[in-house]
């Protein structure tokens, strides 16, 4: 053991020095007995620390074995719970959620139709212009989202477009604890009508949108104003989702205009879905918008006419959304199939001439994904109006000169990953009647920020 | 609208049979432990199968349906849930599972996390801010989530508590022998390196002492390139592994291609209740992820 080896050192060296010594004989014995006290005296003084050594060793040994013994217990039992997480010293831990969407692209259209009408037989918004050819940059928009209190909810969501222009694509609160299913909304938000409608247009499965919302609602239905929706409870809906929702808006959104005492219009909606087997979903859906217009001017956006608008417009929106995915796991596969149905009633009069149109499209996708990451889609989109009879709208924007407008879409998406993606789509767009434009996207979308939840 | 009202007279009829908590659980391991702990005072309804990746789930209008009508949320938390969860209890418009009630429980917030990033940077792949949250791949987790969910089930359901700390002594002492029989048959598996496909087994390696030594993802959620692949099989031919193991909900073309490259044995586990044929309830879970893990080493 070491403690012996180095003791047997230490006598070592003292015995050599008393071996080594050279003084007389006499001097030598009184000296002798001096080295040898002094040698019993190291030497009691060592074993005492080696004994002392060995009790610690012994102790040590046993702990060891003591901890080997709770260390085989506690690999038996659960692990210890944890200490509580929450980060309480940072003042910026009650910031909202920050996200962003950026995108933007290259687009390609073998005709301009810059100047004419957009959609012959349809006044349409400005916003609903086929954008610029050659690169340019999409919409970026940044959400904020944050609960204010117990009660409420709230979010934010700022859009920059390439002009440089700040828009409020909408911001409103939200009721957090309404019983008996009810949540209020009140603020600027996408109107819950239809299905396309109330998603995001980044979460859309196309680039651009479908005929009949850029013809009826010019692109999106978006405006300032209250909402109700009141979920059905299980007694009632028998577990299947089944949902009514009401809502009142200030008017001034395409297609309404400069409402009478800032309410405008108002629309009702119910949804409703359920699970076929465990591989397949659906939602469908019926609503209705009723809008007015009081001497809405869309001026530049129809140089040929039928700029001034005054009357209603009662749009009915037939939806219908399914999903398929083996198992029910999207993951590998799976199948978006969505349309839906737009019949319109407007009537008023366009500059000074009375009209009382029925119009009516509809569109039909469908987006497979075949492997991870890759999807291809289909989408065909139409729209069809009254022939306008007044002398005075021949030749305008609302004569639909006797033709369908229609549109064929084809889409390859690759998805770098859930936050970002990159789409190829190609349009034979015959919305101008008589003259087919051939129009080819690329654009890319990312999304960044905290992971969001996406509804059905 | 017939069958509205079908659903209406269907559902006043059937109303007095209604059992005392309804549970919605976002993944099987919570759904069978919901029932292990409260029997038949609890009405489980499992929103998710072993046959679905659960970061990856549609927030369904039945969720929505369910959701509206659940007492309590028993979910993994830990942010596996956050690309479906917050839109179905948002939609949901139920105050009793609202995020911070009691209605809603997070399993995760019971156990000591595993894989907590250093950084958090979505060039890393999916990472999750709290650690990997597949916490239901080690059993022990399970006894401490038992515990805290007993006493949750106490606290939402007063009435029937006795009930449940008699359910939960009794499941804590069958889990505790059960506990013991698995460690003492994992234990060849000691030490033993393993190739992953996904990176959702590190409660699993904690437990077992398994050697995870490659991941057939080159960064978690990143699908493998072919590229990627042939990489992992230069590797483990010159490291072997004792094993490649998967989850139901993934893809088994890479490890069966590593298998194929290298003979290294591929083996599907369970990852949940209802996983494999054998993995019929939480015991039978653990029962053939080691039988499954024994006889592919052996």
């Amino acid at each position: 053991m070491r403690q012996e080896t180095g003791l047997a050192a230490v006598f070592g060296c003292v015995l050599t020095g008393f071996l080594a010594y050279p003084g007389p004989v006499a001097a030598q014995d009184a000296d002798l007995s001096a080295v040898r006290r002094q040698i019993e005296a190291l030497k009691s003084d060592y074993e005492g620390k080696i004994r002392d050594l060995e009790q610690r060793l012994a102790k040590t040994e046993s702990n060891t074995a003591q901890i080997a013994a709770k260390t085989d217990q506690i690999a038996a039992q659960p692990v210890a719970p944890p200490v509580a997480k929450a980060d309480t010293k940072n003042a910026s831990a009650f910031n909202p959620q920050i996200s962003g969407v950026l995108n933007g692209g290259y687009t390609h259209f073998s005709d301009d139709p810059a100047g004419r009408a957009r959609i012959p037989g349809f006044v349409t918004a400005p916003e609903s212009s086929l954008g610029s050819r050659g690169f340019s940059l999409g919409e970026s928009e940044l959400s904020f989202k944050a609960n204010i209190d117990q009660a409420i909810t709230g979010q934010l969501t700022v859009s920059l477009n390439g002009e440089n222009e700040v828009e409020v694509e909408e911001a409103f609160i939200e009721s957090l604890s309404l019983p008996l299913g009810l949540t209020a909304r009140g603020g600027r938000f996408l109107s819950g009508i239809g299905y396309l409608n109330q998603k995001h247009t980044h979460d859309w499965e196309f680039i651009d949108a479908p005929l009949p919302y850029i013809a009826f609602l010019g692109n999106q239905y978006r405006d300032d104003g209250v909402q109700l929706r009141w979920l059905a409870p299980p007694e009632i809906s028998g577990d299947m989702f089944l949902e009514f929702g009401g809502e009142l808006f200030r008017g001034n959104s395409f297609p309404g205009a400069n409402p009478s005492h800032g309410k405008g219009a108002y629309s009702t909606f119910v949804h409703f879905g359920d699970d076929i087997g465990v591989s397949s979903s659906w939602q469908a859906g019926l609503s209705y918008l009723r809008t007015e217009a009081r001497g809405r001017d869309l001026g530049a956006a129809t140089d040929d006419g039928a700029e001034v608008f005054t009357g209603f417009d009662n749009l009915g929106i037939a939806s219908f959304v399914y999903k398929w995915a083996p198992d029910g796991n999207p993951t590998e596969t799976n199948l978006k199939l969505s349309g839906e149905y737009f019949y319109r009633r407007e009537t008023g009069s366009f500059d000074t001439a009375a009209v009382k149109l029925d119009q009516n499209g509809w569109y039909l996708q469908g987006v497979y994904q075949f492997m991870p990451q890759w999807k291809a889609g289909l989408r065909y989109d139409r729209l069809a109006s009254d022939d306008v009879s007044d002398p005075a709208l021949i030749g305008t924007a609302l004569d639909g000169r006797n033709g369908t407008p229609q549109r064929g879409s084809a889409l390859l998406e690759y998805d770098t990953s859930e936050f970002g993606r990159i789409r190829l789509q190609y349009s034979r767009d015959d919305s101008l009647v008589g003259e087919s434009n051939n129009i080819v996207r690329l654009q890319y979308t990312v999304i960044f920020g905290p992971h969001a939840a996406h509804g059905f | 609208m017939r069958v509205l009202f079908c659903a209406l007279a269907f559902c006043l009829a059937a109303l007095p049979a209604h059992a005392d908590l309804k549970i919605f659980a976002c993944e099987p391991e919570w759904g069978a432990l919901a029932k292990e702990l409260g029997g038949d005072k609890v009405d489980v309804y499992v929103a998710t199968s072993a046959q679905q990746d659960p970061h990856h789930i549609e927030a369904r209008p039945s969720l929505i349906a369910r959701a509206r009508a659940a007492d309590m949320l028993v979910c993994t938390g830990a942010e596996l849930e956050v690309g479906w969860l917050p839109a179905v209890q948002r939609q949901a418009a139920n105050q009793k599972i609202q995020p911070g009630t009691p209605g809603e429980f997070e399993a995760a917030s019971f156990v000591r996390m595993l894989d907590v990033p250093g950084r958090l940077d979505r060039a890393d792949g999916d990472v999750h801010a709290q650690g990997n949250p597949h916490i239901q791949t080690d059993p022990r987790n399970i006894a401490l989530v038992a515990n805290a969910l007993a006493t949750r089930f106490v606290l939402l359901d007063v009435a029937n508590g006795a009930l449940y700390e008699a359910r939960h002594t009794a499941f804590d002492e069958k889990w505790r022998a059960a506990l013991a029989r698995w460690t003492t048959a994992a234990a060849p598996l000691r030490g033993k390196p393993i190739a992953v496909q996904h990176p959702n087994w590190a409660y699993l390696n904690d437990w077992l002492g398994l050697n995870q030594i490659v991941s057939l993802e080159p960064k978690p959620g990143v699908p493998p390139s072919a590229g990627y692949l042939s990489e992992v099989v230069t590797r483990v031919r010159s490291m072997p592994v004792a094993v490649v193991i998967r989850a139901p909900h993934e893809s088994a073309k890479p490890s069966e291609f590593l298998s194929a490259q290298t003979n290294v044995p591929a083996v599907l586990l369970p990852f949940t209740v209802g996983g494999t044929p054998g993995a019929g309830d939480l015991t039978a879970l653990y029962d053939d992820t080691v039988t499954r893990l024994l006889a592919a080493v052996k």
